[in-house]
């Protein structure tokens, strides 16, 4: 897992490997520290994952609920092909911004 | 001399390696202990990589169901694996001696369209049932034993 700031004061947070149940245990502390600031706008950068199952996303809606609940916003982009079937399986763009490009990401948590 | 045709045979079962069989703890470093000996047993096995990739999923959620809720006593318990390779599909059957819990009772998620709403409850069992092409449940001789098939290609 990476963190960068970026243009805007936006996170980057890049995931890496298996967000599996003992992936999402191992790197789920850390990633909710690093976004735990107020009004915090985060983009996540999902292509370095090559796994997720249900225990990942709710990591990822764990996340974004609680910086939307501090008035910050939360989006994922670049999704390999069978990790972004699993987010469309669970309808997660109903309830956390999912795109291509990072560029589309920043426009979602600025907008 | 001529030479006897060899018997036609029926066809049998599709050639491939027998059932893989394993029994872990209830655990969860059990779901990578048993994901490692699936791709191991699965090496040289024609399938896509959409279907390894179901395989883990439906394992993943299965193992975790039962580590979750299959021992409410808590305790190290046994979860016998086994995987089959059929001629379509790959046959996965996770069973254990715990409380009889349907693991494909549980309610579907209702769709939540924001996150304030949003229910942790069920998405597990929504994916699985997603990326196979059967899943059924049985409780016999003070057993639970979840059976799932999952397309090959």
């Amino acid at each position: 897992m990476t963190v960068t700031e970026i243009e805007g004061a936006v996170t980057r947070v890049q995931l890496k490997g298996r967000l599996d149940a003992a992936g999402a245990d191992r790197v789920g502390m850390r990633f909710m520290a690093s976004l735990a600031g107020v009004g915090q706008k985060a983009v996540i950068d999902m292509g370095g994952v090559d796994f997720i199952a249900s225990l990942g996303i709710r990591m990822l809606i764990s996340a974004a609920r609680t910086l939307a609940t501090k008035g910050g916003a939360m989006a994922l982009y670049g999704a390999t092909e069978m990790v972004q079937g699993v987010f469309d399986d669970a309808a997660l763009d109903q309830l956390i911004p999912i795109s291509a490009t990072e560029g589309e990401a920043l426009a979602a948590v600025q907008g | 001399m001529t030479q006897t045709p060899a018997p036609l045979l029926p066809p049998g079962p599709p050639s491939g390696p027998p059932p893989l069989r394993l029994s872990v703890p209830n655990v969860l470093a059990s779901v990578d202990a048993a994901r490692l000996a699936f791709d191991a047993h699965l090496a040289g096995a024609e399938m896509s990589a959409r279907a390894r990739y179901r395989l883990e999923l439906v394992l993943e959620e299965a193992l975790m169901n039962r580590v979750w809720h299959a021992f409410p006593e808590g305790g190290v318990h046994e979860i016998e694996l086994s995987l089959a390779l059929q001629a379509e599909a790959l046959e996965l059957v996770v069973e254990d001696s715990g409380i009889a819990f349907d693991p494909l009772q549980a309610p579907p998620p209702a769709p939540a369209t924001s996150l304030a709403e949003a229910r942790p409850g069920g998405l597990g069992l929504m994916l699985t049932r997603k990326a196979a092409l059967s899943c059924a449940y049985e409780r016999r001789d003070g057993r639970n034993r979840l059976t799932v098939l999952i397309a090959r290609h």
